[in-house]
This record gives C-alpha cells, structure tokens and sequence, in this order.
C-alpha cells in the first residue's frame, strides 16, 4: 500500500505539470501606461485596436499582418528625432487606410505633430467621383422660402468655426421646411438663456405638432450636417412619431477578443413628449457629407412610410461614438502621444445591412451641382419640392 | 523509476485474473465554473463564476479490490459571466455554455468501512461544446432619454436592454472540442450486492482553449469546473476477486 501511495502522488505530480504548463500560456502583455517609445506605443495602439475596433469581422485589413509588417518598423523609431516622428504618422496612414469605419481618426497629443492627422475615410472620399465639401445652402435656400422664414445663427455653437445655422419656414405657402447644419439643437433648445436657435425650433415644432391645413408636405434637409449630439435624434425624429421607432439594431463588442460581439441589440428613437404622428409626405435631403448622425436621421425617417429621401448616397460613418468605459471599446487614447476616434457600436439597418463605409443610398440620386448652386439655384431642393407639390 | 519499481506498480494497477465487476449508473448534480483568462483592462468588469447544472450515464469497472475505472457520457453546464460594477452595475453578460463529455476516471479506494467506500478520482476527459445560450443587459446607445446636466450640456440617460438568445457558434473563433484533467472525491454506499449510491465531486481543468488560435495576442480562455453530483449504480456482474 506504501508503494501504491507513493506512485499515487507521482502521478497526481504529473497530472499538475499537465495542467498548470502543458498548455497554458500567458499572453498579458505588460506595456506602460505611459510609452517611452515607438516598441510601445505600437503595441498598446495594435493591442487597443484589436480589442476596441467594432468592424473586425467585416473589415479587409489583415491585423495580423499590419503586427509583422509595422512591428520592426516602429521598432527602428526613435522617438526623439523628429524626422522618426513624422515617419510614424505615415505609418500609422498606412496601417489604417483600409479600415471601413468612416468614423476613423487620429490626431496626434505630442505638441510637435499637433497639426497632424490621419482620416482614412477622407482620403477615400476625397478620391471619389462627385465628393465635394461640406455646402452652406441656405443662403441659397432662404430664396425659395416665403417671407416670415425664421433663420437662428449660433456663433458660440460652432464646428470647425462654422457656426451652428438652422433654418425653417415654410416653401410656395405649402411645404414646410427645416434644415440644420449641424446637430447641436437640443442643448439650445432646453438652454435657459436666450439664443437664436430655439425660437426656430420652436416655430418648426409648433408647426408639426399643430399642422396648418394648407400644409401638405415637409422637408427635412440635413446636406453637409456632420452630425453631432444623440440627443438630436429623439429631438427632431421624435416629433414625427407616436411610440418608439425600432430603426435599425446596435452591436459592440463584449471581450478583448476581435471576434467578441454582444448580440445585436434593437435600435430605437423616443417620441417627443405630446408628439403626433406626421403622416403627410415627408422628403428629407442629404449629401455625401452627411454624416453620423444625420445618417442616422435619414435612416430613421426613411422607416417612415411616408418619406422620400433626396440627394447623394451619405458618408458612411454609421456607428455611434461614446466614451470606453461604456463599451469598453471604440475611441482610446495613447497618453501624451494620440488619440483615436472610432465607433462604440456598429448600426445596422432594419433592412439587415450595415452602410458602414458604404454610405446610405437616396430614392432618388440628385447630384450636387456647384455650377447651378452658383446662380443661385439648387436642384436637390427643387426636386424634392417637386416631389411634394 | 528503476524497471522492477515499474513493473511492480503495473501489476498492481492491472486487473487481477477473473475480477469482472461492472456497474451501470446515472448521476446528476451542480456545476460551478470559472472562466480562467484576462479581462483586467476592462474597466470595470469582473468575472464571476457561473451556476448549472449536469447529468449523466457511466460505466464502472472494478480493476482490483481498491481500484476501478469509470468512464460514461455526461452533459454538464459550464457557465460563466462578466459583470460590470460601480457606475455600470447592472450591466452584464452570461454564457450559458453546454458539453457533451467523456471521462475516463481512474478510482482509487483509500477508506471503507462496512458498506462506505470513499475513492479518490483521478482521470482525463473529452468534450464537446455542445449548444450554448447568452443572456444579459447591455447599454443600449439608440434608446436614451436625454436631459441637460448642471452644466448646460446636453445628457444621455442610455437605458438598459435585456436580452436573452441561442448562441450563434463562430467557425473562426469557438474551439468546441475541449480536453483536460479531472481529480475529485467520491463516497460510495453499498447497499447490497446489487445497487449503491454514491456522491461525488470532481474538478474539471481544461486543457484547451475556449477559443481557435485565430489572432496575434490573443488571451486564452479555460473552462474551470467543479461538478457535484449524486447517483445510482447496478452492478451487471457478480464481484470475482481472488
């Protein structure tokens, strides 16, 4: 009996060796938070992004292989030299020019390429056939609005210097109009204080929650609106309907596995308080600029049986943006070296498709033309004015 | 180990000559697992043991006097969860994962006394993840109520989705074979020749990752059991030892 214990504790032995080192093996990667080099700062910004980025499983770029290629390159950096420091932009341009978010972007946190950025899908954009820059129509636009058109100008509320405009007012005495170039407008319109954007809001939402008899259509125009705060979306959608609208499904990832996902999970807009449900037409309008959330508005509207949508195919930057620890994944930073913007969620359409890098498609296809917008004249517009009357 | 020493051990372990005691059986009990892996740059997320249940069929076979081999086919419940905490309590997801496995156990009886054996289990196993459910509560981005806080600044209360579905297998990722280690207690009562009862509970370790090696980086995930199970056996063969 001695003998069989002791080969009884052999053998128990070996079974732990199995066990705990057969065929475990550690992969935690112990990188500092703050990196002192381009070894680090490369393996925190492939490691993040193989956790964070929402799109692993229908994107083309091989991770993998961005790991072989990048890893000795950044290695060779030195990141005190400053010429190692631009080369790196270039490769963080290279690493990332594929990726499908069109939500994508670096910008650099080290005070000396500041200036720098990256944005995959611009540089794609910018290639295409038909892009052009974000259009300021309403100064065009006011032209085709009866007098009394109420038009607020947000100058402390700006994007990229560009103030804040929204527009409505009411077309050839029979269609009513809304445009915004921006979404901003829920924090103007529970603001305390006094501004211009609210007494627009409050004249378009008056409108629709008491439509005049004469009124027999509505156009929503949200072309060159980048998007902006969420919101906006329960704000302005949630006026058009009674009871929630399920519009589409949101997926974000549930471990740091790139295949990792929650289920999808049901997207929806909130009716605004006291709001009715617009069953007159509707035609919204949108460009290729279009973008986040004003394709989030067009996608919800269009759920709508009622509404047409006029213009350009959108951006394609689908995903809506939060901060990590919601999610734990989308946007992260690398201290005192970048920042990265990418989608918390991915969206995909109540039609089961994700226009993530492809852009939403109109109804009807008006391109922009900057030759009759230069005299004055805006054919996206008249289209859907035509479409209503 | 000198040859004769190995030799030695071999012959104890063999059966003795005209031992043919084998039993039949069913057992079911709890299972409690842990998911061993590295979620610690999640913020804060823990991971917490999860609870189910499992059954069973098996086939004892009596070797010697003090040692048997016990194989059979369970399905067992190898559940467990990530729970969000502080200001995202509330938050989580739990996976429900369900195995077919095989053991193959080799009992060893260091106590008995009058119709009370207890053994010592040690063995190998193989399973197959089977079918799997997920359930949870998740921010849901697309579905908030908004407000402007102290500062003016515009708030999203983003409320709670519940789901609850069918696990979708992923062919890239899923590794659904799995093997490993077993090693637990087991009492057994003899209440005649014929039937007895046992409990027993035995600890699971898998060998392999939850998970196909399909990135760079990647962290390994390993199932964890303890499974606590009570059951009956019969005994198909009269007990023959010299």
């Amino acid at each position: 009996m001695k003998l069989f214990r002791k080969y009884f504790i052999l053998l128990m032995v070996f079974l732990n060796i199995i066990g705990f080192s057969g065929c475990r093996k550690n992969y935690s990667i112990e990188i500092s938070n703050n990196p002192e080099n381009f070894r680090d700062i490369f393996e925190i910004f492939w490691n993040k992004m193989n956790a964070n980025y929402v799109y692993w499983d229908i994107d083309t770029t091989n991770w993998d292989n961005v790991h072989i290629k990048y890893k000795p390159l950044f290695a060779q950096l030195d990141i005190k030299n400053y010429a190692d420091i631009k080369k790196s932009i270039q490769y963080f341009n290279e690493m990332t020019d594929g990726l499908i978010d069109n939500h994508y972007y670096i910008n650099f946190l080290s005070r000396s390429i500041a200036d720098s950025i990256v944005y995959p899908s611009f540089i794609r954009k910018h290639k295409e056939p038909g892009f052009h820059f974000p259009y300021t129509y309403f100064s065009i636009d006011t032209n085709y609005l009866d007098k009394n058109y109420v038009l607020g100008v947000d100058n402390i509320n700006s994007i990229n210097g560009v103030p804040l405009t929204v527009l409505s007012g009411v077309i050839a005495g029979k269609i009513l109009f809304f445009s915004s170039n921006h979404f901003s407008l829920y924090k103007s319109y529970k603001s305390l204080g006094a501004n211009s954007i609210k007494p627009v809001l409050q004249y378009f939402f008056n409108e629709l929650s008491d439509l005049p008899s004469n009124i027999r259509g509505i156009i929503i125009d949200v072309r060159s609106n980048q998007g902006g705060d969420l919101s906006d979306l329960n704000l302005l959608v949630g006026h058009f309907i009674d009871k929630p609208l399920h519009f589409g499904y949101t997926q974000s990832k549930s471990g740091n596995g790139r295949l990792d996902y929650t289920p999808w999970i049901k997207a929806f807009v909130n009716p605004q308080l006291g709001a009715k449900k617009i069953t007159i037409p509707i035609v919204v309008l949108a460009d290729n600029v279009s973008a986040s959330l004003s394709e989030a508005v067009v996608m919800a509207l269009k759920v709508l049986s009622n509404v047409r949508f006029v213009g350009e195919t959108t951006w394609g930057a689908t995903g809506p943006i939060t901060t990590q620890e919601i999610f734990n994944d989308g946007s992260f930073e690398i201290p005192n070296f970048l920042r990265v913007q990418t989608a918390s969620c991915r969206f995909k359409y109540l039609d089961d498709k994700i226009y993530e890098g492809i852009g939403f498609p109109p109804d009807i296809n008006i391109p922009f033309n900057i030759n009759e917008l230069s005299s004055n004249r805006d054919t996206q517009l008249e289209k859907a004015i035509s479409l209503l009357q | 180990m000198t040859k004769k020493k190995a030799i030695i051990i071999m012959l104890q372990l063999l059966p003795t000559i005209g031992s043919t005691q084998i039993s039949i059986g069913l057992e079911s009990g709890y299972s409690n697992n842990h998911l061993s892996t590295d979620i610690s740059n999640r913020l804060f997320t823990t991971n917490k043991n999860g609870n189910s249940i499992g059954i069973g069929c098996l086939l004892k076979y009596d070797i010697t006097k003090r040692v048997e081999i016990q194989t059979g086919l369970n399905l067992i419940g190898k559940e467990y969860s990530y729970s969000r905490n502080g200001n995202f309590a509330g938050i989580y997801e739990t996976f429900k994962n369900f195995y077919f496995q095989i053991p193959i156990i080799v009992a060893f009886k260091f106590y008995e006394k009058k119709k009370t054996s207890v053994f010592l289990n040690t063995g190998l196993f193989g399973a197959y993840w089977a079918f799997a459910k997920v359930n949870g509560r998740v921010p849901n981005i697309f579905n908030s109520r908004d407000s402007i806080n102290i500062n003016g600044e515009p708030s999203q209360y983003i409320q709670l989705y519940n789901y609850s579905e069918k696990y979708r297998f992923n062919t890239i990722k899923d590794n659904r074979v799995e093997f490993g280690w077993i090693m637990g207690l087991c009492v057994d009562y003899q209440f005649n020749k014929k039937y007895s009862a046992f409990i027993a509970c035995n600890y699971y370790q898998s060998l392999s990752d939850q998970q196909k090696n399909y990135m760079y980086n990647q962290t390994p995930r390993y199932n964890q059991t303890a499974f606590i199970s009570l059951g009956c056996l019969l005994s198909i063969k009269k007990r023959k030892f010299k």
